[in-house]
């Protein structure tokens, strides 16, 4: 293994790899615009440029492999002056509107004047000024901002393989532009936005709404389908304004989907279900949240008892987390030991959606059809279990007359039941919970509102048997509860404890690893006396 | 929208009869394809045959191109646009053409310019009412021997004066088709 | 040292009157397509031997050894490899490309061929720029009546089995392209813009296999070496620039044109004996070889063109391509600064962050400065702007920037008083403000506005 020198501290770097890769790797910072590990080098803006021992030119750093015993100076002074004139450079034609950019606090212009610029500019002529163009569906392009990494362009060619951007025209009068009439409206059209080293391209969900350094991450999966894409939840009080995507080497490397990005919206809908409700003379009236939890343990088991073993089911969602349908089997079967355990409908897109690079036509990305985070974990959960299990079409086409009650999980993102009832449980006695109205919420006998998956801890199982942990951002709001809690209550344990509950289930569920934030994320906060 | 915005989605290009028609396709087909390894390589001459067809690149046409190639469309508008040679404008039937590099400047061309523009009414980069004429400043032209030169569509005039320009523009065909490379001594059999 | 006939130009006449289009007949008669029969017999090591030998250095600007580019091409040929002919003559002064072509295309023609038979090609692009319109015809034509009479196509060249094909391919107004790898982009249908190396073009080119590019000049140089020897070849110019060169004349003389004599002649004869001498005022400076290369002083007469004297006595980057733009006395040598720098903005295909935005910024400098509004900070300004941008300090991927660079370097640093005289120490300027009753407002320097 190559060892490099860079300002002084030795580091070990892969064979082949780019000097500010392997610094990255290392933990140094390396300024940067155009490179991206994730694309094509072009190595054109240019402010990577390091002095090299040896070589009489400034080396671009992104394009540079690393060889052994090679002396890299980041700091030296032609280093520096390059990145100040770089800097400089790039500032020319930037219109400076920091206070109404999105970007600002996580522009890298804004990192970068800041540690490797000048405090002023010295250019006194006239800005080029450049429109502003809806370029797609969720996508506004500022093209004052940009400073032509390309990136965006790269993405869309070797990434998304649509190829909707392009750089229109040469030299400073350059722009980012669509083909008139074909938009960026691909699935993966959000992540230009987190490329974009500056304001350029913004989302059209999230303009104006936050200012950046509001915002607070916990790491998260994505909820949109099988996928398990990693994601960061960005949030401030109880409300979250974005996903963006966490690098996961094997599964989503730095993209996600749009249908992910744009997944948060059920978390802050304004429809969504808060207060337990009880069935009272045919009708629901509001309740206590616990007393509405005893209620429902009270009469299910009193159906057990009028009719014996399984007379009971639970509809467990594929949206659960594996620990919470673990522990609503646990107590389902605590009453009835023959209770049947079903799994929710799973709803799929007619196939997986795929990228491919542009030219090479190698597949880059792809969007599961399988729209439910975690049927696998849930199956796997029903069979650890044991006992009677069907899928939700054994159980929507023979309904087992004998049944009596059913304990429904839903917290799908949209509405999952339709118009209707599912018809299997139309006769039974319900408990549900769920996080959207429904017919079946409707006519629920018991109503326990619950939480999305922000807002509450647990893992999901991808289509490729990988069990992801998540975190809760931040608690659910009053009159919703997360149904771990609501399990751990009815099985007369003092909290829902993730851990816990991951070590009752056993392998392979004790060796997920949590996500944690990085110190880098949230700075340590020291307390002083003042 | 927040503050202006150009509405670049929903911009719509004019569609009507194929402007890529089938004779020129066989064109790049039986002239053009054998000679690269890649489809997308045609794409420079395929431009400059529809541009000689049409005096300029519509973006149907770019669009058509970019079918027949097997590119994105915007990928055959990013290479369009980066020629100067290429108008995704439409410009006038004569495109005059004055070079402004250093040789020219120093043998006057901005005299030609001037005098252009005051004759016809225009300025550089502007079309004349009549679309006949579009006036353009260039770069080198690389005649810098008998400067200061003009080009006037695809014909190179040297050791042009004012009163050589005026007799240049009036011995102008009506059809720019019709005009010819004085220095062609044999049939043009086309590029 | 003794150039005593055209070598590359002997099928031109010097009067142009008697000039014409050289067809296959004529150029076979007058010994043509000779050197390519003997290329056949040649293996194609002994024929980048031989180009070696002679010294030739590559004529497009670089001067960079011809022979030893050749044998960079790997000599295992596991796909086809290409030859691109770098006709895409953009840089203002250069013109002898175009006037090779246009009257002795064959000799380029042939050029090709062995080109092709020493580096193992299979196809040639011609990569001729797109304003050259009546040339791309000629060479069009030419390629006709030589593929009429199996040089290129067929049974392989003159029915030797190695085939090699030619084509035209035309470039569309973007002096980038002229640069190896902005050429190869756009030859794939791509923009122009240049490539990162290495990979390098003798390793993957063109569609990504290995490629040789070579100036139309270079190239018509070689049938002469294979014929007469490298010998011969070195009896003309320079020991380390040897051969005949074309000269472009332009600007203030009274006999403009393409000359050819030997490499390291003195810019004094170039003007005096070969252009006719200055014209409408004594010789006050000369661009040495397209503006790129910077400008040569009015005490630098004496100045060997060639691809070293240039560059280390001349101050410049270096010969280039030996076309000279003469200005005489009363040449306003800012504007022709702005001209230069103006034509570096227009051209800077935008890629690299120095150059693109660079180049701009000088020029709108010298703008103001020629608008009068100048001041002492701009000089230094542009001078320090010229020193963070292109290959030499390293800052971009090709070498446009450079022209920038050396062009304002040099006419700064041998104009300086003029330019000082531009930039004031303390503006003296009063700026008049267009009010919207149309009157005249006149402002003074902010400061003494005392409300």
């Amino acid at each position: 293994m190559p060892k490099i020198t860079v300002d002084g501290q030795t580091i070990e770097c892969k064979d082949k790899q780019m000097i500010i890769q392997a610094c990255a790797d290392a933990g140094i910072e390396v300024p940067h615009y155009c490179y991206h590990p994730g694309l094509s080098i072009v190595a054109s803006c240019r402010i990577c440029l390091a002095e090299v021992e040896g070589v009489p030119k400034l080396v671009p750093t992104c394009q540079t492999p690393v060889r052994d015993g090679m002396v890299v100076h980041l700091n030296s002074t032609k280093s520096i002056a390059n990145q100040k004139q770089v800097m400089e450079y790039l500032l020319v034609n930037h219109p400076l509107d920091c206070p109404v950019c999105d970007q600002a606090g996580e522009c890298n212009l804004q990192d970068y004047s800041y540690q490797f610029g000048r405090s002023e500019s010295r250019f006194e002529e006239a800005k080029q000024k450049k429109p502003k163009k809806d370029v797609g569906l969720h996508v506004l392009l500022y093209n004052d901002r940009c400073i032509m990494c390309t990136r965006c362009v790269r993405f869309t060619r070797e990434v998304a393989g649509t190829s909707e951007l392009f750089v229109d025209g040469r030299g400073s009068k350059e722009e980012i532009e669509i083909f008139p009439g074909k938009p960026l409206n691909n699935k993966l059209s959000g992540n230009v936005v987190d490329l974009c080293p500056v304001g350029a391209l913004l989302d059209k969900d999230f303009l104006f709404k936050q200012r950046v350094w509001f915002l607070k991450s916990a790491p998260s999966i994505s909820p949109a389908d099988a996928g398990g894409e990693n994601i960061w939840v960005h949030h401030n009080e109880g409300v979250v304004y974005r996903l963006k995507p966490r690098y996961n080497e094997q599964l989503n490397k730095w993209w996600i989907s749009d249908d992910t990005r744009y997944s948060h919206k059920v978390v802050n809908d304004p429809k969504r279900l808060y207060g337990a409700m009880r069935t009272q003379y045919g009708s629901q009236v509001e309740s206590n949240y616990d007393d509405a939890i005893q209620q429902a343990d009270t009469d299910l088991k009193r159906i057990h008892k009028e009719n014996g073993d399984a007379s009971l089911c639970a509809v467990l969602s594929p949206m659960m987390a594996s620990e919470e349908a673990y522990l609503l089997g646990k107590y389902i079967r605590s009453i009835d030991p023959a209770a049947l355990l079903v799994i929710g409908p799973v709803p799929m897109a007619a196939e997986d959606e795929v990228f491919r690079h542009y030219v090479s036509g190698q597949e880059t990305f792809r969007i599961q059809a399988e729209k439910v985070p975690n049927k696998n974990g849930v199956t796997r959960v029903i069979d650890l279990l044991g006992g009677a299990k069907q899928t939700w079409d054994e159980f929507s086409q023979q309904h087992p007359t004998k049944l009596k009650a059913a304990w429904v999980v839903g917290g799908y993102l949209s509405h999952w039941t339709g118009l209707d009832a599912p018809a299997p449980l139309k006769k039974l006695y319900k408990v549900v919970q769920d996080i959207l109205p429904s017919h079946l919420t409707h006519h629920a006998d018991i109503l326990l509102p619950s939480a999305t998956w922000v807002e509450k801890d647990g893992s999901w199982e991808n289509y490729q048997n990988m069990s992801q942990a998540f975190v809760a951002a931040f608690p659910p709001r009053d009159g919703a509860m997360r149904e771990g809690n609501v399990y751990a209550k009815l099985l007369g344990r003092r909290t829902y404890d993730v851990a816990h509950v991951r070590q009752e289930m056993g392998e392979p569920f004790t060796s997920i690893k949590v996500p944690t934030i990085s110190e880098a994320d949230e700075p340590a906060m020291e307390f002083v006396e003042i | 929208m927040p503050w202006i915005s150009e509405d670049r989605r929903h911009t719509r290009v004019a569609e009507g009869q194929p402007l890529l028609t089938e004779s020129l396709k066989a064109v790049l087909r039986d002239k053009y394809f054998p000679r690269y390894p890649s489809k997308r390589a045609v794409l420079l001459p395929a431009l400059h045959l529809l541009q000689h067809e049409y005096n300029w690149l519509p973006t149907q046409a770019v669009q058509e191109i970019a079918e027949f190639l097997e590119i994105a469309p915007a990928e055959a508008l990013d290479t369009a646009s980066f020629y100067e040679e290429y108008w995704l404008k439409p410009k006038g039937k004569y495109l005059l053409q004055v070079c402004r590099s250093l040789t020219c400047e120093l043998c006057q061309s901005e005299q030609l310019r001037d005098h252009l523009s005051q004759k016809l009414n225009v300025d550089p980069g502007e079309t004349t009412a009549d679309k006949r004429f579009t006036l353009v400043e260039l770069e080198c032209l690389g005649a810098c021997g008998t400067a200061p030169v003009v080009m006037v569509n695809e014909v190179l005039h040297e050791n042009v004066t004012t009163d050589r320009l005026d007799q240049i523009i009036a011995a102008l065909p009506e059809d720019p088709h019709d005009m010819k490379d004085p220095g062609m001594t044999w049939d043009n059999d086309g590029h | 040292m003794a150039f005593t006939e055209p070598v590359l130009t002997k099928r031109i006449p010097l009067d142009a009157s008697q000039r014409k289009l050289i067809g296959y007949d004529d150029y076979v008669a007058t010994g043509g397509y000779k050197s390519l029969k003997q290329a056949l017999e040649m293996p194609p090591a002994d024929i980048i031997k031989t180009v070696t030998d002679s010294g030739l250095r590559g004529r497009g600007g670089a001067g960079f050894s011809a022979g030893q580019k050749w044998s960079f091409i790997p000599k295992e040929k596991k796909g086809p490899h290409y030859l691109c002919v770098n006709a895409d003559e953009s840089e203002p002064g250069t013109f002898k490309d175009r006037y090779l072509i246009d009257h002795d295309p064959h000799l380029l023609l042939e050029g090709i061929a062995i080109a092709c038979l020493a580096t193992q090609c299979d196809i040639a692009y011609i990569f001729i720029r797109g304003e050259y319109h009546y040339s791309a015809k000629v060479l069009e034509h030419a390629l006709k009546e030589a593929y009429a009479h199996g040089i290129f196509g067929g049974d392989g060249v003159l029915g030797s089995g190695k085939k090699v094909e030619c084509y035209v391919h035309r470039g569309a107004g973007a002096y980038i392209c002229g640069e190896e790898t902005g050429l190869l982009e756009a030859l794939e249908g791509k923009r122009g813009w240049p490539r990162n190396k290495p990979p390098f073009p003798a390793i993957a080119g063109a569609f990504a296999r290995p490629t040789v590019i070579n100036n139309v000049e270079t190239l018509m140089c070689v049938p002469h070496i294979l014929e007469r020897g490298p010998a011969w070849f070195k009896t003309m110019g320079t020991p380390s620039s040897p051969g005949p060169k074309l000269f472009g004349m332009s600007g203030h003389v009274n006999n403009p044109g393409v000359y050819e004599d030997e490499l390291g002649i003195t810019l004094d004869y170039a003007i005096n004996k070969l252009a006719g001498g200055m014209k409408g005022g004594a010789y006050k400076a000369s661009v040495c070889g397209g503006i790129s290369m910077g400008i040569l002083g009015t005490n630098q007469l004496d100045i060997k063109l060639d691809f070293d004297d240039v560059r280390f006595r001349g101050g410049c980057l270096g010969l280039g391509t030996a076309g000279m733009i003469v200005m005489n006395e009363h040449t306003d040598m800012v504007k022709a600064l702005r001209n230069c720098v103006r034509f570096y903005a227009h051209e800077s295909c935008g890629q690299c962050t120095p150059c693109r935005e660079g180049s701009n910024w000088m020029r709108k400098i010298l703008d103001r400065i020629l608008d009068g509004d100048g001041k002492a900070a701009d000089l230094q300004m542009l001078m320090e702007l010229e020193k963070t941008m292109g290959i030499m300090p390293g800052t971009t991927i090709c070498g446009l920037a450079d022209g920038t660079a050396w062009a304002t370097r040099t006419f700064i640093n041998k104009f300086y008083d003029e330019f000082a005289l531009r930039c004031p120490e303390a503006p003296t300027k009063t700026i008049p403000l267009k009010v919207s009753s149309g009157r005249l407002n006149v402002l003074t320097p902010m400061g003494s506005n005392t409300r």
